[in-house]
């Protein structure tokens, strides 16, 4: 017998274009976060606020940072 | 009782009908927005409130009755239902001559009451002033969240109950210092204080939306109550004052609307605005574009969450439609999916939490200004300058690709609510799962009475199992089809593409299964 697709939902073609599309936005949102988070750290330094350059994670792998 | 007092308590009566009656007309508005924008939950709960209020409203025009010997019509209690069913006319009608408040703020029949009727009067009017300040503060809730000319129309609403309830106060106010109750007029004085603030505050909210100027309320009121002068009247503005027969009109709002923009308009051609208003205006708009990107940024992450859990409890739904089940399998299954289900909504919480302080440090980027900022050389607040304008155009493109992924999870069109979306996917799923279940019950008997191994069994089981996923994955993309969730030609295509494969998929299921029990048969 051939072996055969599973037809479960997170495997149909819909789903998997969907998910791939988002996962092609998210990961144009986590560099534009990378440029962000570039920016603040010039931001901290001209106004001596260093707190706001501060991040507790590097980018990419902080809980809200999107990890396909 | 004399015929003195028997017309004041008529004329106070009719006051009350005609407070009441506003806000009978304003819950009616209510209704009909929620049939006109499908909200049942809503309306369920306004229609609650409306019978209530009917019933309030009935009492007052059947003491009135009683005490004229007129038939003053009263409002059917089956309005709701009426206005459910697309009636716009309320059919309220007006009951005698109402004493406008605006002209005499403390009501001059007053003067005759005798002192146990004054506090009677006071203990009623708390009552009645109770209703205007709940009614108040939703609407302050809703013009909080409302934006354009829908935040003006709402500050209309406020501005009016604000004015309603100064008025009630000042005459209450006025009622106490002619008991000389020194406490309460201490307190009412406050009060008053308080809500004139209030009144002014709403009015310096206009100002800064319409940039049109409307006139304060005296602070000085409570302090000429007690020496005894005449109020100051507050001029009404209302586009919600109708005759009560009828639903206001969306072209007494859209007046509103275009006598706002006009006003706007006005402004700008005629008036200079000081430097101060300017700033305000533009402080408003900058912080009002920034909590907007904020919460679509935090929704993203929700909507991404829960497009993931609902796959997850899809997974757990499925599990109650199989072959060949055991009870261990079951519980192990749902078990897992719970499992990661609870996983998912712990990282969502942290994830907000995350995303939150991020933006709380971006956005503090463009909510502050450089030009006011404390720095040590000018060439510092150039560089800032800099950074904040580079800052922005990051942040406008990630609103732009959140706007993208919402409308994603959300399926394909923003305005789609992707929770409802979800639920719906779920039912067609279960129930195309089930009937796939209940249809192939005798073929699952026959299996199992089958002289097989457990492995063949299991195997049969098996490819029944694929074919309920296959059925019920084959229904979900018809029905997403059908109801033109997608405008992308792509997801189009994988749909088509989907039920192609899952109609193959149970056909060459199905043959599989006839030929292994054939072939058991023939063994035996």
């Amino acid at each position: 017998m051939a072996k055969k697709k599973s037809a479960s939902l997170e495997q149909t073609e819909a789903i998997k274009t969907r998910a791939g599309m988002a996962e092609k936005l998210e990961k144009e949102r986590l560099e534009l976060k990378k440029e962000m988070e570039k920016l603040m750290k010039k931001y901290a330094k001209a106004t001596g606020n260093r707190k706001l350059g501060k991040r507790q994670h590097k980018v990419g792998k902080a809980p809200n940072d999107f990890q396909a | 009782m004399s015929k003195v007092k028997q017309q004041t308590r008529i004329d106070l009566l009719v006051e009350s009908i005609a407070v009441e009656k506003q806000l009978l007309i304003e819950i009616c508005d209510d209704l009909a927005a929620c049939r006109d924008n499908g909200d049942k939950k809503g309306a369920k709960a306004v229609s609650k409130d409306l019978q209530a209020q009917i019933k309030k409203y009935n009492g007052l025009v059947g003491n009135y009755n009683k005490l004229t010997g007129e038939k003053a019509p009263t409002v059917s209690y089956n309005l709701p239902e009426e206005i459910l069913a697309g009636s716009n006319n309320y059919g309220i009608e007006s009951i005698g001559q109402p004493v406008s408040a605006a002209v005499n703020a403390y009501n001059a029949n007053i003067s005759i009451l005798d002192e146990r009727e004054l506090k009677k009067y006071l203990n009623r009017s708390d009552r009645a002033l109770q209703n205007v300040k709940t009614r108040l503060a939703t609407t302050t809730k809703q013009k909080d969240e409302a934006k354009g000319y829908a935040k003006v129309l709402l500050i209309i609403n406020c501005l009016t109950y604000q004015r309603y309830i100064i008025e009630r106060l000042a005459e209450n106010l006025h009622v106490c210092n002619k008991l000389a109750d020194k406490k309460r007029v201490k307190a009412l004085k406050k009060n008053l204080a308080g809500e004139i603030q209030g009144y002014n505050k709403l009015v310096d909210e206009y100002e800064v939306l319409t940039r049109s100027r409307l006139t304060r309320a005296s602070e000085s009121i409570p302090e000429d109550i007690i020496a005894g002068k005449p109020f100051a009247a507050i001029p009404a503005i209302s586009y919600t004052a109708n005759d009560g027969t009828s639903r206001n009109s969306d072209a007494d709002v859209a007046a509103v609307a275009a006598a706002a923009a006009a006003a706007v308009e006005g402004a700008k051609a005629k008036k200079k605005l000081s430097k101060k208003q300017k700033k305000a205006i533009k402080k408003t708009a900058l912080e009002e574009k920034v909590a907007e990107q904020a919460n679509k940024d935090l929704t993203v992450i929700t909507k991404g969450y829960d497009f993931k859990i609902s796959l997850l409890e899809s997974q757990k739904d499925m599990s109650y439609y199989r072959f060949g089940k055991n009870v261990f399998d079951m519980k192990a299954l749902k078990k897992a999916a719970n499992k990661r289900i609870k996983e998912a909504q712990k990282a969502h919480k942290i994830a907000l939490k995350y995303e939150e302080k991020d933006n709380e440090r971006y956005y503090a980027v463009i909510t502050n200004d450089p030009v006011t900022m404390k720095a040590k050389k000018r060439a510092d607040r150039v560089k800032i300058a800099s950074i904040r304008n580079e800052m922005m155009t990051l942040l406008n493109k990630r609103d732009e690709l959140n706007s993208k992924l919402l409308s994603i999870y959300n399926g394909s069109e923003v305005t789609l609510d992707g929770v409802s979306i979800n639920q719906k996917w779920r039912q067609t799923k279960s129930d195309a799962a089930e009937k796939y279940v209940n249809q192939n019950q005798k073929l699952a008997k026959k299996i199992s009475r089958l002289p097989a191994s457990s492995g063949e069994k299991q195997r049969l089981y098996g490819i029944l199992n694929s074919n309920v996923e296959a059925s019920s994955t084959l229904a979900l993309s018809k029905y997403r089809l059908k109801t033109k969730e997608y405008k992308s030609s792509q997801e189009k295509r994988a749909l088509k593409k989907d039920i192609k494969f899952t109609k193959k998929l149970m056909a060459r299921n199905s043959k599989d299964i006839k030929w292994i029990i054939a072939k058991i048969q023939k063994r035996t």
